[in-house]
């Protein structure tokens, strides 16, 4: 997995026990349902899926910890993946929206670098910035 | 309206006078709103409903972004219409407005006493700017369209002013901007939003290439005045639209561009707008 080489490092993988995930309550913070319109997207998820056994485990420059897992399986690939945050629980930090943006953000980085051909980091950033997404740069 | 289970919001203003009902229809992230500043100016010698499609507005929202295809709209708008008892409208259309309301078009011919184009499209072959990585394309591509839709409101939140002229500024902030940004309210409210974006072919063999091809095909057959207005600047279906829809419909008048019109003409050019469906009213 080639995990942000080529870009400044905004997330941290980690694997299921360093995430604490085991009994974890979580809260879906984006939801993907149609993967299939753009297929070289759902190969590049569904293959990084299959290597880490059913869920990504990331944490985000806010410190904040997710998990990336399907949402559902269709015959020839996957129909949908979802992000959920490690809710922190009654004693937790506040949650932050712009934090959870930018840390949603670097992980769009990162699967765009990874799809590749035409679907460029610049091609990313620069919608990013002209739509004004927390992360993103202001200019490209 | 309840059609297929689903209820449908409408606004329903002025009377019948003996003269069309004039069907305003939205496009893409817009509802009735859009038609505000439209409605009261022809009202007063005409009946005019402006639906909500299903996903937006006030109507209802079914959260599997499967349901939002080009298809089911169709049949849900065209159930609508014909609910709705009128025995001969005029439809007003912009951006998916288009190939809605040409698809009830060309299947109630006979209903149907003219139509109003304005900055849409109905042909399979995308536009430069549909075909573009960027921004289109990554604008929803998957996840970052999720991203972008469902959480950030993008294209409520920026799109609209960056696709208006001469009034964006009311786009950026204030009271008009909250009024589109009304219905909208959460992330499962945004995926009809997200599923149009993915309901426009680029290729043989896309969703919807074929069904856009039967409506080009049709728009030969129209049997009913048109009228084309313009805004000159949009750059998602520049002005090169507009003639391709005057050679392609027998009956249709030379389009009138607004020099200082984006992609959204109702919020720049309302008081045209009223004026060229008082016109077709004249005609019918």
């Amino acid at each position: 997995m080639d995990k942000g080489r080529e870009i400044e490092i905004r997330i941290e993988w980690i694997t299921r026990e360093e995430a604490g995930w085991v009994g974890t309550q979580e809260e879906r913070v984006l939801i993907e349902q149609s993967l299939g319109h753009y297929p070289e997207f759902n190969a590049f998820l569904r293959r990084e899926l299959e290597r880490a056994e059913g869920g990504l485990f990331f944490r985000g420059a806010s410190g904040m910890v997710y998990r990336v897992g399907p949402v559902a399986e269709e015959p020839g690939g996957l129909s949908g993946i979802e992000i959920c945050l490690r809710s922190a629980g009654g004693g937790g930090r506040t949650i932050s929206g712009e934090g959870i943006d930018r840390d949603i953000w670097a992980f769009l980085e990162w699967v765009i670098q990874n799809v590749g051909g035409e679907w460029t980091l610049e091609a990313l950033q620069k919608v990013g910035a002209i739509y004004r997404i927390p992360g993103a740069p202001e200019r490209v | 309206m309840e059609v297929q289970g689903h209820r449908i919001h409408y606004v329903d203003e002025g009377a019948d006078r003996g003269k069309p009902t004039v069907i305003l229809l939205h496009g893409n992230p817009t509802w009735s709103f859009l038609y505000r500043e439209i409605i009261p100016r022809i009202s007063h010698v005409c009946r005019a409903v402006a639906p909500d499609y299903l996903g937006f507005g006030l109507s209802d929202k079914p959260r599997d972004e499967r349901w939002y295809t080009l298809q089911n709209h169709i049949r849900v708008m065209t159930k609508f219409i014909n609910g709705m008892g009128l025995s001969r409208v005029i439809l007003v259309v912009q951006d998916w407005g288009g190939p809605i309301g040409l698809s009830y078009a060309l299947k109630y011919p006979d209903k149907v006493a003219g139509m109003l184009i304005m900055n849409t499209w109905a042909w399979p072959e995308p536009s430069e700017f549909h075909a573009s990585v960027m921004p289109w394309r990554m604008l929803h591509a998957p996840l970052v369209g999720a991203h972008l839709f469902l959480r950030k409101n993008a294209l409520v939140e920026r799109g609209l002013y960056l696709s208006t002229v001469r009034n964006r500024e009311r786009l950026r902030k204030g009271a008009v901007l909250n009024g589109y940004r009304l219905p909208f309210s959460s992330p499962l409210s945004r995926i009809g939003m997200l599923a149009f974006t993915r309901n426009i072919p680029l290729r043989p063999g896309d969703l919807n290439w074929e069904r856009m091809k039967g409506i080009k095909e049709g728009l030969r057959a129209l049997p009913f005045p048109c009228r084309l207005l313009w805004g000159e600047r949009d750059i998602v279906f520049p002005p090169s639209n507009a003639y391709l829809f005057q050679k392609l419909i027998p009956d249709c008048s030379p389009p009138s561009m607004i020099p200082d019109g984006g992609h959204f003409i109702q919020e720049d050019a309302p008081k045209e707008i009223a004026g060229e469906i008082l016109a077709l009213l004249d005609q019918t």
